[in-house]
């Protein structure tokens, strides 16, 4: 099993808090797996499969603090694509290349990134703050609509043998050695898998579950619940924004694509597979999909349809606790009928009481 | 100035259909369902208006049929799905969601990917400065026809009156014997209805592809989030929204059409929550 962060819940339920220290061995074993595999990669194909999982998996495991805000977002390549586009951005009006700045472009192309992403991210906490869950997944991915349709207006010269040719915008790739992309790919996965496995865990991570449940009651128990479910957005734009600089450096481009739907359902329905109330489920679920897509070249509008049929059918498998920690795909526990913790229509902070 | 009053009375004339379909969005929602399918049965109804210009006839035939194959896809779905999720608004949009997805898919698959256009040449007419086409005056005519037809189901029959009931309180409504599964049941299939004949009128004025449901839907949430629940406001949003996005589509660039429906719909629900919103969100 791996760690667990109840979406609704302040204190995590009781089959979760069995055997803890397994949690964190879940956590370590997919640190471990993709610096494993970068080791055992030797040729370029499975290096840039593995690179390309690795920032997928980056990617997912942001998405993980807004399920364990209750915070549905259907949008989240939105901070993911403006990450790109701001790296992208940053290069080409600054004519920097990765040797420039005593080589340092790199890094200053993720933090720029990791601001775009935190900004755009806070953008979308603010808008839906007040929403349902419900509406927040719709308002999220309204606001990717538009930013793909925005993407569209920035134009430069046509890159050839690559989707969307005439709106792709060459980036200076980074690194130039395919090994050394999936060295990196797999640190970065590691290190965001870590850093949200700890931070759901921490006294912070206590509280950003709470915010999930009843705004009073979270209120009671001292804790500002807009502001950490805010919080939330910022953090994990954050980290969707530096998995989008490694994910335009490393195919040395950005496009439109970066907004798609694809993009956006790739998230939820990973949390989905791995289970959305874990840290390193969904993780490794997402380094998995992202490979095997890779590997076998699968179109993207199969890949959609695929992560519809996800959504669709934890929809309906277990409607009630769609984000809770109760879904994964192995047998859930039992549940005492009336449990005030999964009583969703308690909550008041969304219905305006 | 010329160009601003044209600008006006074009949006205003192609903002019907999407009145109609956001008339669709507000139904459902006031059953507290979220119809994400909307933008796929816009879309088919498109698509329907495409194959009836192949065959020879004028694209506006199409839209009785649209509305008719969405009833009844409308009515499979809210059986199949729906109903069964109904207590859960989360689970029952992400489904919806999956079909459109999957619907666009099989659009993809059934008419390519290539954009296309449904040709249908009218008459000219001219007042003063302002240039209208024969073309979009059938289209509002048509959109303003079956908004009509609608309004008069809902306020002048028992049916109406009965659906009406059901969205506005279902349990009251239970107890006085109406069967508020079913009422809820032809609410969703008739939001699908008004989709798909909304797209069927508006093929001619607008380019055809896969895709082009997601730009109905945004607008449809924008229109119901910032006209309220009443008819009026709806209607108002509706026009407005169409003006703006087809002016900034022409003065700015063709993707702020579906920007400012987005920015519309997050302000609006940024600013305050829609009563139809709270309904379909609890």
């Amino acid at each position: 099993m791996s760690t667990a962060v109840g979406a609704h819940a302040p204190s995590p339920p009781s089959w979760d808090s069995r055997r803890p220290l397994s949690q964190w061995w879940a956590v370590a074993g997919w640190i471990a797996v993709p610096l494993l595999a970068a080791a055992l990669s030797r040729d370029r194909f499975t290096s840039s499969t593995l690179a390309a999982a690795g920032v997928q998996g980056l990617f997912a495991v942001s998405w993980v603090l807004l399920a364990a805000t209750g915070q549905p977002s259907l949008g989240h390549a939105l901070p993911y694509g403006a990450g790109a586009y701001a790296a992208a951005f940053v290069a080409r009006r600054g004519g920097l290349h990765p040797g420039d700045l005593g080589g340092l472009v790199p890094v200053v192309l993720t933090v720029a990134a990791a601001l775009a992403g935190a900004s755009f991210g806070a953008l979308q906490g603010r808008l839906t703050r007040r929403l349902s869950p419900v509406f927040l997944a719709a308002v999220t991915l309204g606001t990717v609509e538009a930013a793909h349709s925005l993407a569209t207006m920035w134009t430069a010269p046509v890159m050839r043998g690559v989707a969307e040719a005439d709106t792709a915008i060459p980036v200076a790739a980074f690194p130039n050695d395919d090994r050394a992309a999936v060295w990196i790919a797999a640190a970065a996965f590691g290190a965001g898998v870590l850093v949200v496995a700890a931070l759901v865990h921490s006294r912070t991570g206590v509280a950003l579950r709470t915010s999930a449940g009843d705004e009073r009651e979270a209120e009671a128990l001292g804790f500002d619940a807009p502001r950490l479910r805010l919080a939330a957005f910022v953090a994990a734009g954050t980290i969707a924004g530096v998995a989008g600089a490694l994910a335009a450096q490393f195919t040395g481009r950005v496009s439109p694509a970066l907004f798609s739907w694809h993009t956006s359902l790739f998230v939820p329905a990973a949390a989905l597979i791995g289970g959305p109330g874990l840290v390193a489920g969904p993780a490794a679920a997402a380094y998995g999909i992202g490979a095997l897509a890779q590997f076998f070249d699968i179109p993207a509008g199969v890949q959609v349809i695929a992560f519809a049929a996800v959504l669709a059918a934890a929809a309906l498998r277990d409607p009630q606790h769609l984000l809770g920690p109760a879904f994964s795909w192995n047998p859930r526990p039992a549940r005492s009928a009336g449990d005030p913790r999964h009583d969703r229509s308690r909550s008041t902070r969304r219905n305006g009481a | 100035m010329d160009l601003a009053a044209q600008l006006v009375v074009s949006g205003l004339l192609a903002g019907a259909p999407y009145a109609l379909a956001a008339w669709g969005m507000a139904v459902a929602l006031s059953t507290g369902t979220l119809n994400l399918t909307l933008g796929m049965f816009f879309t088919l109804g498109v698509y329907l208006a495409l194959e009836a210009t192949a065959r020879g006839m004028p694209a506006f035939y199409a839209a009785p049929a649209a509305a008719l194959a969405a009833l009844g896809a409308g009515l499979c779905i809210e059986r199949v799905f729906v109903r069964r999720l109904r207590a859960q608004p989360l689970a029952a949009a992400m489904v919806l969601l999956a079909l459109a997805v999957a619907g666009e898919g099989v659009f993809r698959l059934l008419w390519g990917t290539a954009p296309r256009s449904v040709p249908l040449k009218l008459q000219i007419v001219q007042i003063e400065h302002v240039v209208v086409a024969g073309l979009e005056l059938f289209v509002a005519a048509g959109a303003a026809l079956a908004f009509f037809a609608i309004v008069a189901l809902a306020r002048r029959t028992r049916t109406g009156l009965a659906l009406r009931a059901a969205a506005e309180n279902a349990e009251i409504a239970s107890c006085s014997g109406l069967d508020v599964a079913r009422m809820h049941m032809w609410a969703f299939a008739g939001s699908c209805a008004a989709a798909a004949a909304a797209g069927a009128l508006v093929s001619p004025i607008t380019p055809v592809s896969a895709s082009m449901g997601r730009g109905a839907l945004l607008l449809s949430l924008a229109a119901v989030t910032a006209g309220g629940p009443g008819l009026s406001g709806l209607l108002a949003a509706s026009f407005a929204l169409a003006v703006i996005t087809q002016s900034s589509a022409n003065y700015l660039a063709p993707q702020w059409g579906v920007v400012i429906p987005v920015l519309v719909l997050a302000g609006a629900a940024a600013w305050r929550e829609s009563p139809l919103w709270r309904r379909a969100g609890a």
